[in-house]
């Protein structure tokens, strides 16, 4: 990068900055190597070193970094949050094996759980005790959450659930689950548009998962399947019924920081792409014009999220930043690795030696992220949802079917 | 709309408004380019009387160039405008070009890219915008330079057009002809490079609110066109690249504004924004007369306009060195391989 990472940054922020970043790098050289290895990624997907990681960040301090003080957090602004999750990416850390719970779950219990739900469940997600993941996603609920079908009927001291859900990262090896269910609105009346969220344990009879298989050919999700599941009315995060506005928590707690965490991906992924045009002897020919998009839109998100930080802070809320920040990533991972793919499909036949002296790893590893970035259109919101939200709660336009 | 584009401090909110009332005031441009002098005077009038002439906070002189981009102001007026920017940068006196309120004596800002300093004269590619009207042109020279010219005695190589979709025209400016000069530094290029920018972005948003309006009204098969998918999320990803132009933009205008700050860290922020200008920007502008079907092609309807404002401030900002997207990526891939090098002497040391 030819500016430093710290433009923007108060006094305070800097001091932190220079904190984490001193923390960082000999923290991922020990519980993950040497980051400029070929299979340095490959070795940070790996459950154990995230779990590693995770023990790691908690015993200094790092996991809770905005969580109140008093569940054991630093009680830090989202700013700083921000900052660590760029240079955590930046120093090329793993994910924290509890990643879900670090950032969605946890921020939820704190804002709507009930204080046996803080005492139970917060100290495990923070030091990775627990591993928390998330049942929001259904087979005929995708983008469509509000048409989502598992239930939870009332019962005797609680709930009974039933139904599936697809797509749920660390399903496999989770301890707990955050649910979100259709249950009958305050009348008592099945089938009205009424959710709930839940916390559910993993090893509650009835409980059934199974990895699915992805095109990266990796098993990353699963299906979570419910069969009868009963859960005690203490299980119910929020109110009854509330459940729309805890998941939009949720999310938003999600929006708010990881923009930081993505930008910065994208920076490290640019500057591999450089490494692989000057290993192929490429630079200097028309690849470099495309570099040079892909570099000034890389800086560019980042100025996007300090700006939607900013509006964050002063709102409280996460502005549309979030959804063109989502839609910069996807645009940035898949044209990247595209371009990538592209340079070395013609590479092994072209005079270059350098090509063929090119590792098998990095190979891989382009193949793998190439892959990868196929999900990065439907994971976290699939792009035609965020354009839904630019086109009606930024242009507003008019909605299908609206006789505007 | 809650965008960054719009989204102001309070003072500089104020100030935009200030503009967007004079620019009503003053009227569009022309469609033919036939505008009399006094208009262009009146024109002139109206935004000095809300003192955008004397405005110096680089901040609000590109949130003037964005209003004027997006409103669409005479041609001739926001260049004018551009150049005594450009002459308080360089710390040459207004009075040379200054207007005395009963005579219009615009200034063309015009580039010699390859400039060639003959004999007796000063030759190069000049770009053609809003010459028709000017007297005198700003001129970069090989050395660092920067040179104000007088027209008169000027020789060019085809006719005047009004915009920079006619392309460049070589022009010979007598030697004599020059009646000042400043050494330019790398932060008044940057200084600009942004306002340039900011001129075509706020041409593109111009561009892209008349396609939001329309969409939001016209009907076609019973609906608004806006709420099919096929217009709805085009215009998002318009928005998309307008906004993270901007936000870019607003990074640049924090490094150039930073007191201290090298002038190699101003020139990159600036390119970087340049970069997208120059390609979103334009492609915003078609998208946008497309998305109005038919009678976004009809010469009375301004989206074209929007268009060819936007070629002129590219042609603008490409004079100041900007937008090169090979460069940016020479800059970025030089970067990777100084630091990788850097790596592997410490290891092997």
């Amino acid at each position: 990068m030819s500016e430093p990472l710290t433009a923007g940054d108060t006094a305070e922020h800097a001091e932190f900055r220079a904190e984490a970043r001193s923390w960082l790098g000999p923290a991922v050289a020990r519980v993950c190597g040497d980051p400029s290895d070929p299979e340095h990624d490959e070795r940070c997907e790996d459950y154990d070193v995230r779990r590693r990681w995770q023990t790691e960040l908690a015993a200094a301090g790092w996991a809770g970094i905005a969580w109140p003080a008093r569940f054991g957090g630093r009680g830090l602004d989202m700013g700083r949050q921000a900052i660590f999750h760029e240079e955590a990416a930046r120093a090329r850390a793993p994910k924290p094996i509890n990643s879900i719970g670090l950032y969605m779950a946890g921020p939820t219990i704190i804002a709507h759980g009930s204080d046996q739900q803080c005492a139970e469940y917060l100290p495990g997600i923070l030091s990775g005790d627990q591993i928390w993941c998330q049942g929001f996603s259904e087979p005929e609920a995708g983008s469509d959450l509000g048409g989502i079908k598992t239930s939870a009927r009332p019962a005797q001291d609680g709930y009974v659930i039933n139904g599936r859900k697809v797509w749920t990262s660390y399903g496999e090896i989770a301890s707990h689950c955050i649910l979100l269910a259709r249950t009958p609105d305050a009348n008592g009346r099945p089938g009205r548009p009424a959710m709930t969220m839940f916390a559910v344990p993993m090893s509650s009879p009835g409980m059934h998962v199974s990895p699915i298989r992805q095109a990266t050919g990796q098993s990353g999700f699963n299906e979570v399947v419910f069969d009868d599941v009963a859960v005690p009315a203490a299980a119910v995060v929020g109110q009854p019924g509330s459940g729309w506005t805890v998941a939009m928590t949720t999310l938003a707690h999600e929006r708010a920081t990881m923009g930081f965490a993505l930008q910065a991906g994208c920076a490290v992924l640019l500057d591999q792409l450089c490494e692989l045009v000057l290993r192929l002897g490429l630079a200097g020919t028309t690849v470099t014009e495309q570099v040079g998009v892909f570099a000034a839109r890389t800086r560019a998100m980042r100025a996007l999220g300090q700006l939607g930080l900013a509006a964050y802070e002063e709102s409280g809320s996460p502005g549309p930043e979030g959804s063109m920040m989502k839609l910069m990533w996807e645009d940035l991972q898949q044209g990247m690795t595209t371009l990538a793919t592209g340079l070395l499909a013609s590479a092994p036949a072209g005079p270059t030696p350098a090509s063929a002296a090119l590792p098998g790893p990095q190979r891989d590893f382009w193949r793998y992220a190439y892959l990868r970035s196929r999900a990065n259109s439907i994971e976290a919101g699939t792009t035609q949802m965020h354009l839904n939200a630019i086109a009606h709660r930024i242009l507003l336009l008019p909605r299908p079917g609206s006789e505007a | 709309m809650l965008t960054i584009t719009r989204r102001r401090p309070a003072e500089l909110a104020d100030l935009a408004d200030a503009v967007t009332r004079a620019c009503a005031e003053a009227g569009r441009c022309e469609l033919d380019g036939g505008t009399a002098t006094a208009q262009l005077t009146d024109r002139t009038r109206a935004l000095r009387a809300i003192g955008l002439e004397d405005v110096d906070d680089l901040g609000a002189q590109v949130t003037v160039a964005f209003e004027l981009g997006r409103q669409l102001i005479c041609r001739a007026v926001t260049l004018r405008l551009q150049a005594l920017w450009r002459l308080a940068d360089l710390g040459l006196p207004a009075e040379l070009v200054s207007s005395d309120g009963s005579q219009w004596r615009p200034v063309v800002l015009g580039g010699t890219g390859q400039g060639v300093v003959a004999v007796g004269t000063l030759a190069g590619q000049v770009l053609v915008i809003g010459d028709a009207y000017a007297d005198h042109a700003l001129l970069d020279d090989d050395g660092g330079q920067a040179l104000l010219a007088r027209l008169s005695g000027a020789s060019f190589d085809k006719p005047a057009g009004l915009d920079a979709c006619a392309g460049p025209r070589r022009v010979t400016i007598p030697a004599a002809a020059i009646v000042a000069s400043g050494q330019r530094s790398a932060h008044d290029q940057a200084r600009l490079g942004l306002r340039a920018g900011f001129e075509a972005l706020g041409a593109a948003a111009g561009a892209l609110d008349a396609a939001v309006d329309y969409a939001r009204v016209r009907r076609q098969f019973g609906q608004p066109i806006g709420s099919y998918q096929g217009i709805s999320h085009a215009l998002a990803r318009l928005h998309l690249e307008l906004e993270v132009a901007a936000a870019s933009g607003h990074h640049a205008l924090s490094v150039v504004a930073r007191a201290g700050e090298p002038g190699a860290e101003a020139l990159a922020a600036t390119d970087d924004f340049c970069v997208l200008v120059r390609r979103s920007a334009p492609v915003i502008a078609e998208q946008a007369l497309h998305a109005h079907g038919a009678i976004g092609f009809c010469w009375e309807h301004p989206a074209h306009l929007w268009l060819r404002r936007v070629w002129d401030c590219i042609a603008l900002l490409s004079w100041a060195g900007f937008g090169d997207a090979t460069k940016a990526g020479e800059r970025h891939i030089a970067a990777v391989a100084t630091r990788r090098d850097l790596l592997s002497n410490r290891e092997e040391h």
